[in-house]
């Protein structure tokens, strides 16, 4: 006994002493590194930048005939950085340059990697450059790859690239839940537009994640040209969904979206038998202004619930809706427009 | 007939095999904490945390801050939460009775007017006196109340708050720009299952701060501050990061904690009578949810960092540690029907017995377990050489756990950035454990008696600070 906690002793005292070895070589070892690694980002930082801001399809000299991987993956770093950070035809020329210097097809070769971090990273340069061509590898990662945290980075990733060809496959994720709904409702946002057609089919999912992540995506997108069939969507959410957080973020995104329709909605929403749905309602009617929801806003300000009466409160006063005067929730809501916060 | 030496013999197993389990138990926390610290550093290669700050789904944070006589630190304080980095946010001061000129510098430094708000106490408080606001900075209130308590001061702000999520601060901490960013990134990315929230909380003395940031992390001078340097991170990185893997985190620090506001005035806010209102509000939301059948995740984030004041003198420390205990007691007492439940999960039927066994009963088992083992060695039932190696694997195990914790803090956030002062948290691992761990028990031993005895109600814990104020003026 006394020889088995002796023993027990002795080996904690080995591992506490190799941890503490350990932890002071790789503090070392990463200083030297990182101080490396540094020098390099430095050498090739400003050709990147001037490569990158400038309309000049030429890529700067020290860009060009890299020779060793390390100056590589520096370079492929920054060109991940600060492509990420512009758009159109200058995002456009950075992606067809990794492409042509095969930064992109290492990449795409990373995402097969044996390390989760190195698919991972892979993943989230691939969605800097912005490679089109890449979605179908991103998409495979973000359904078959085992670890999470790739699949969120593919997910993300093909939210950047921003191709519509990315919706379906990042909709089925959220369904399946092998991505979380938030990462799934970015990428969406960062699509934007051409997300539309596939998110007025998510907004009928059985999933309530998935029609929560629908309602306020569109919301934030806005109509584009099929205004008719998003309100329409966003109506039937707001008024007859089962799951309050969803008839929430519908109504909230009808006062995004505006228009008659939608105006018309939120006043049947501030109907709801949820308070929450209520409040949601007339905070949006506050957002949109259309004298549609005057009579229902009204009707509000006597609400049973105090958050609601506040809510109507604020809307009345954008309305100029006199009904309710002299109540303490319409004197709160005058002062806050007074004072500029409306 | 039981003869003394079979009781002491007999005891000393208990306490053997209550040593083996608590490591058991620790060593499964450890494990859990080590995966979710390769999760975190594979995703931070991953991903930047920017992209939110963009992100118009981000929810709305309202940022408690309950204030009593906080006169010294409450415009700095404000200054510096205002200047946190998120898309949005609203930040609520509540005077709890405060008798100094904590209202007043508010009012003269932010040009605070009075403001016709209508409060609503969804969850009922003291009184509140008026509410000010500021012309220049919307996102600014200031509620002015009877004094009921800090757990009141809270509810109050929760019933002032307009935004989804809330976030409660003491007024003397200070929070890294990207606090809530951190904080609040599991509520964008889970909106359907995360409630709450809980950063880490990192001792400020010693550090440089300027300007309500802290600018350079450096460990104190005090020896008392330094060895709880080490107590933090491993209750933070290992026990904390831990539960919060397998869903049974029972603590969120009220230094700094983020929660969905609808679901915390659905429970009734914090308790006002108890001094755990931090933890008790935890394990009512654990408990509620469960009760629904919801599935929900209460979570710890190691990254976003609230820095906060250790006391430097034994007589604060001993208070501070009088108040936990105490608090720890009474949440276990008002919520022990959850225990040893199954419709309570891994919070019942594990995480709540775990904590009455190994942190409530604690230091009973430990104090009496070393007159126990003195006693079996003056009977001479205990040899020399047990009784040293036994006391040896206990104060060796403690140090291990600790520069685990070290290990996990390297391998993740490495806030310190010397590797004198990695050498230096490795020997107060040590001092933690001689001494300073036996005397923490001793208090918290006396503190389990006088909540055995006495019912307090909740109150503002008195603690004398150095002031963080003053080290951001000297600074």
């Amino acid at each position: 006994m006394i020889v088995a906690v002796e023993l027990l002793a002795a080996c904690q005292l080995a591992v506490i002493s190799a941890l503490a070895v350990v932890l002071t070589c790789r503090r070392i070892a990463i200083a030297r590194a990182g101080r490396h690694r540094q020098l390099l980002l430095d050498r090739y930082r400003d050709a990147v930048v001037e490569f990158v801001g400038l309309d000049d399809d030429a890529p700067p000299e020290p860009l060009a005939g890299l020779r060793t991987a390390e100056q590589r993956s520096a370079v492929g770093e920054l060109l991940a950085e600060y492509s990420g950070t512009v758009r159109g035809e200058s995002r456009s020329r950075v992606a067809a340059f990794v492409t042509d210097q095969g930064y992109a097809a290492a990449a795409a070769r990373d995402l097969r990697a044996r390390r989760a971090w190195r698919r991972g990273t892979a993943a989230k340069a691939l969605g800097d450059f912005g490679v089109v061509a890449s979605v179908g590898e991103l998409a495979d990662a973000l359904r078959l790859d085992a670890s999470w945290q790739v699949r969120v980075s593919a997910a993300r990733a093909m939210g950047r690239v921003g191709h519509a060809q990315a919706t379906a496959d990042l909709v089925s994720a959220c369904a399946g839940g092998s991505v979380p709904a938030g990462i799934v409702a970015q990428a969406l946002l960062d699509i934007g537009e051409e997300a539309l057609p596939w998110l007025l089919g998510a907004m009928a999912s059985a999933e309530q994640r998935v029609r929560l992540v629908a309602c306020r995506v569109v919301g934030l997108i806005g109509v584009g040209a099929a205004e008719a069939e998003v309100v329409a969507a966003l109506e039937t959410a707001a008024t007859a969904d089962p799951e309050v957080v969803v008839r929430v973020a519908a109504s909230e995104a009808l006062g995004r979206v505006g228009g008659l329709d939608a105006a018309l909605a939120i006043a049947a929403a501030t109907a709801d038998p949820e308070a929450a749905v209520r409040c949601a309602a007339c905070d949006a009617a506050a957002r949109l202004a259309a004298p549609e929801t005057a009579a229902a806003v009204a009707r509000a300000l006597d609400d049973g619930d105090p958050e609601v009466r506040r809510s109507a409160a604020r809307a009345a006063v954008m309305l100029g809706v006199a009904d309710g005067s002299g109540s303490p929730f319409m004197a709160e809501a005058e002062a806050e427009l007074a004072w500029g916060w409306r | 007939m039981i003869s003394v030496e079979q009781v002491v013999y007999g005891y000393n197993h208990v306490v053997l095999a209550y040593f083996a389990l608590m490591n058991v138990m620790y060593l499964v926390l450890l494990y859990h904490a080590g995966r979710a610290t390769l999760d975190r550093v594979q995703r931070g290669r991953m991903e930047a945390i920017a992209d939110l700050l963009r992100s118009p789904l981000a929810p709305g944070v309202t940022v408690i801050v309950p204030a009593h006589n906080e006169q010294e630190c409450i415009v700095e304080s404000v200054r510096s939460l205002l200047a946190l980095r998120y898309p949005r946010f609203q930040v609520v001061v509540v005077s709890d009775g405060s008798t100094d000129e904590t209202v007043a510098r508010l009012e003269r430094d932010f040009a605070l007017e009075a403001f016709p708000r209508v409060y609503v106490p969804g969850i009922p408080t003291a009184p509140v006196r008026r509410v000010l606001r500021s012309r220049e900075e919307s996102r600014l209130l200031v509620a002015e109340k009877m004094n009921g308590g800090k757990a009141d001061a809270l509810n109050c702000g929760i019933n002032l708050a307009d935004e989804e999520l809330v976030c409660a601060i003491d007024a003397d901490a200070i929070l890294d720009a990207d606090a809530l960013l951190l904080s609040c990134r599991p509520f964008v990315e889970h909106p359907d299952e995360v409630i709450g929230t809980g950063g880490i909380v990192r001792l400020a003395n010693g550090c440089r701060i300027e300007q309500g940031r802290v600018e350079e992390v450096a460990l104190p001078r005090s020896r008392l501050a330094a060895i709880q340097v080490v107590e933090y991170l491993r209750a933070f990185l290992t026990a904390r990061a831990g539960w919060s893997r397998v869903n049974a985190l029972l603590i969120v620090s009220g230094a700094f904690g983020v929660f969905r506001r609808d679901l915390v005035r659905q429970v009734g806010g914090y308790r006002v009578d108890t001094v755990g209102e931090d933890g008790e509000l935890v394990v009512r939301l654990h408990r509620a949810m469960r009760d629904a059948g919801r599935r929900y995740r209460i979570t710890f984030v190691p990254d976003p960092v609230c820095w906060t004041e250790a006391p430097e003198s034994l007589a604060v420390l001993r208070r501070q540690r009088n108040r936990w205990q105490r608090g720890l007691a009474e949440i276990l007492w008002f919520h022990r029907g959850m225990v040893g439940r199954g419709r309570y999960g891994l919070v019942g039927l594990v995480a709540l017995p775990a904590t009455i066994a190994f942190e409530l009963l604690g230091p009973v088992v430990e104090l009496t377990g070393i007159g126990a083992v003195a006693a079996g060695w003056y009977l001479g039932l205990l040899s020399v050489r047990f009784l040293v190696a036994f006391m040896l694997v206990s104060v060796v195990f403690g140090m291990f756990l600790s520069v685990t914790a070290l290990a996990l803090e390297e391998a993740s956030l490495r806030r310190y950035p010397k590797l004198s002062q990695l050498a230096g948290l490795v020997m107060y691992s040590l001092l933690e454990q001689v001494g300073y761990r036996q005397l923490t028990a001793v208090w918290r031993l006396r503190a389990l008696t006088q909540a055995l005895r006495s019912k307090h109600r909740g109150h503002w814990g008195a603690m004398d600070r150095r002031g963080l104020v003053r080290s951001r003026h000297a600074g």
